[in-house]
């Protein structure tokens, strides 16, 4: 177990740097360059000569590439070409509020959809059965910006529950916890569907696999070879579901951030490429992919903690 | 000696699906076993041979209660399981223990051998702490190194799976191994192994064996009795011995032709069979092996036949059996 982990902690480290040369390297294949796009039509030769040694233009390829990622190690991820804010403040200012839209927008799906798709596969060809799968498609299918918009009609509009857009006041928990509860909903249906199709799936799998014939024979309860044989198994699916589905989050849920007027990552880079601030793009980008090597580096051990033959399979 | 097992008179039959019906009769029933009659009892190894098809492994898995039974009495150990609570059945179906075929695929892949004996002690009640010399105690016996007990299935070759099959389901202390195809898919040589342990703990447990397989040459090695299933029955019936010298149903004379002899100086003859089996679905009239048999008459192909009695021991179901050309008795089944 602890090989593997060494071993994939480096796989992570390696997706990192990786992200973080080819976001460099883009930097330069890109049309428009940043001093232009910074000092505007009526810069001077030496205001743009001052901005390229600032922002350290004129050095190597390789010198800028070296000195990028000291800078990384340090922390450092530039300055916003516009409010000459650092860039890692300014991601870290709107990250809480990616991190918990995204844990509350993943933690109900899997609290109710792998327990649903689980009694799904129990009671195969049943009403509920059918009823899981129809519905499930239903929820896949439905963009998260429609749901996000029906859901502001109904809930804050007419029903007036929730409210419909902001954060709420700052340091107020339960105020800042209603907010959550519209966007969250919003971004979580999709996952729902998802997750209880995937775990029914490989649950009917599983529960079709020799090993749990096997059990049932020798006479362990029904409900014993569910949870304890069973969904440890078809749950991992589902565990790689969920570190998916923090990736995509993690910069992807712009619109439900649009919609409710949060802030959040996926605005921030989304208005950054608009403004062509390429380090903020950069910095958050890179924040991103540091999450997201995280996630699925979370996930993958969860599923060789589950698992013995992941294991050895790196 | 007193009877493992009783099945009188069962039935399984599966709801299937059948192609190129109309839409309205998709769904037919089929029998898989129309009626089988069988005993066994301690100590005693009792084969099931036939095609594939022809019924042996639901009647094993029945008795594992994986299947349900249509009609007919099931008795394990001498109390009916019919009419049992779900628990009481549960109890006394730990007197039977199954092993399939898929020996590695059997054995759940994310528990290591240890905690795969483990489970099947915690059923039989042993207490946490005598589970682990118990199950040292169980590995020798099947000829394993304890320090196997760490492993994972998929770490184990196929003989040492079938072997961790076997220490678990004698941790249950069954009275009865339901033995679904014991060699599959293993080498001659771990084969042979497997054989002598199944024989060997036979003999120092006092277990009986219902086993189930295509290979004659094991079924003559070990077996006491035989059963020839065909199309869910069994047509022939008896002491190993005196079936596969003198079988008396033609279809038994067949399947012991297309066995093939070890010896490359016997002289091979032509199986003397035609034909394939038959669908469950539209099962022939009459004696059902009419289709394929040679001996067939116009009686065969209209009249079920009543049961032979060949000895004491032994019968089949046949208008003409082989060797005897008037029946010694006919008894009406």
């Amino acid at each position: 177990m602890l090989r593997y982990a060494v071993k994939r902690l480096l796989l992570a480290l390696a997706i990192v740097l990786s992200t973080a040369t080819a976001l460099f390297c883009m930097v330069y294949l890109i049309p428009g360059d940043p001093v232009s796009i910074a000092l505007g039509p009526r810069a001077t030769a030496e205001m743009r000569q001052v901005l390229i040694e600032r922002m350290g233009l004129d050095q190597p390829l390789v010198v800028q590439l070296l000195r990028f990622f000291g800078n990384l190690l340090r922390g450092d991820l530039g300055r916003d070409v516009w409010s000459n804010r650092e860039v890692l403040d300014i991601v870290l200012e709107d990250l809480p509020h990616t991190l918990a839209l995204l844990g509350a927008g993943l933690f109900w799906p899997v609290l109710v959809g792998v327990p649903l798709g689980c009694y799904a596969a129990v009671n195969r060809g049943s009403l509920a059965d059918r009823l899981v799968g129809v519905l499930s498609v239903s929820v896949i299918a439905l963009p998260s910006f429609v749901v996000a918009i029906y859901a502001l009609l109904i809930f804050a509009v007419h029903l007036r529950w929730f409210p419909a857009i902001g954060v709420g006041t700052p340091g107020a928990v339960s105020d800042y916890l209603h907010h959550l509860v519209l966007p969250a909903f919003a971004i979580g249906l999709g996952w729902l569907g998802y997750l209880a199709r995937v775990v029914r799936a490989s649950m009917l799998e599983v529960l079709g696999e020799s090993h749990i014939r096997t059990v049932r024979a020798y006479g362990v309860s029904e409900r014993r070879i569910i949870y304890h044989y069973a969904l440890k198994i078809a749950i991992q699916p589902a565990v790689a579901l969920v570190g998916i589905g923090i990736g995509t989050l993690l910069s992807g849920a712009v619109f439900a951030e649009i919609v409710f007027a949060r802030p959040g990552i996926g605005k921030l880079i989304y208005s950054s490429v608009l403004n062509r601030n390429y380090p903020v793009v950069m910095g958050a980008t890179i924040v991103t992919t540091s999450l997201l090597a995280l996630a699925t580096l979370v996930v993958d051990l969860i599923n060789a903690q589950l698992d013995p033959r992941i294991r050895e399979r790196l | 000696m007193a009877e493992v097992l009783n099945l009188a008179g069962i039935h399984i039959r599966y709801r299937v699906r059948v192609r190129n019906a109309g839409w309205r009769n998709r769904m037919r029933e089929i029998e898989a076993v129309a009626g089988v009659d069988l005993a066994i009892s301690e100590g005693e190894t009792y084969a099931l041979v036939g095609e594939s098809g022809s019924g042996k492994t639901s009647i094993a898995m029945a008795v594992a209660g994986l299947v349900p039974i249509s009609q007919g009495r099931l008795a394990i150990a001498g109390t009916t399981v019919e009419g049992l609570s779900g628990d009481q059945a549960r109890a006394l179906r730990r007197n039977v223990v199954m092993l399939f075929q898929d020996a590695v695929g059997s054995l759940s892949p994310r528990l290591t051998v240890r905690s795969l004996i483990a489970e099947a002690l915690r059923l039989r009640g042993v207490t946490n702490k005598e589970r682990d010399g118990e199950c040292r105690r169980l590995l020798s016996l099947v000829g394993l190194r304890t320090d196997l007990m760490q492993s994972y299935p998929h770490q184990l070759s196929g003989g040492q799976a079938r072997r961790v099959g076997i220490a678990r389901a004698l941790a249950l202390e069954p009275k009865l191994i339901l033995a679904d195809e014991p060699t599959a898919g293993l080498d001659v040589s771990v084969q042979g192994d497997v054989i002598n342990l199944l024989v060997r703990l036979q003999r120092e447990l006092g277990l009986a064996v219902l086993m189930i397989s295509h290979n004659l040459n094991i079924v003559r090695l070990i077996a006491g009795r035989v059963g020839i299933m065909y199309l869910g029955r069994i047509v022939e019936q008896g002491p190993a011995a005196s079936v596969f010298s003198a079988p008396l149903h033609p279809y038994t004379s067949a399947l012991l032709a297309a066995n093939p002899h070890p010896d490359p100086e016997v002289e091979w003859r032509p199986p003397q069979v035609k034909g394939e089996v038959p669908s469950l679905v539209e099962r022939p009239s009459g004696c059902e092996f009419h289709p394929r048999c040679f001996h067939a008459s116009e009686l065969c192909k209209t009249t079920f036949p009543s049961k032979v009695v060949g000895d004491p021991e032994r019968h089949a179901y046949c208008h003409w059996p082989l060797g005897l050309d008037v029946p010694v008795q006919s008894v009406q089944s």
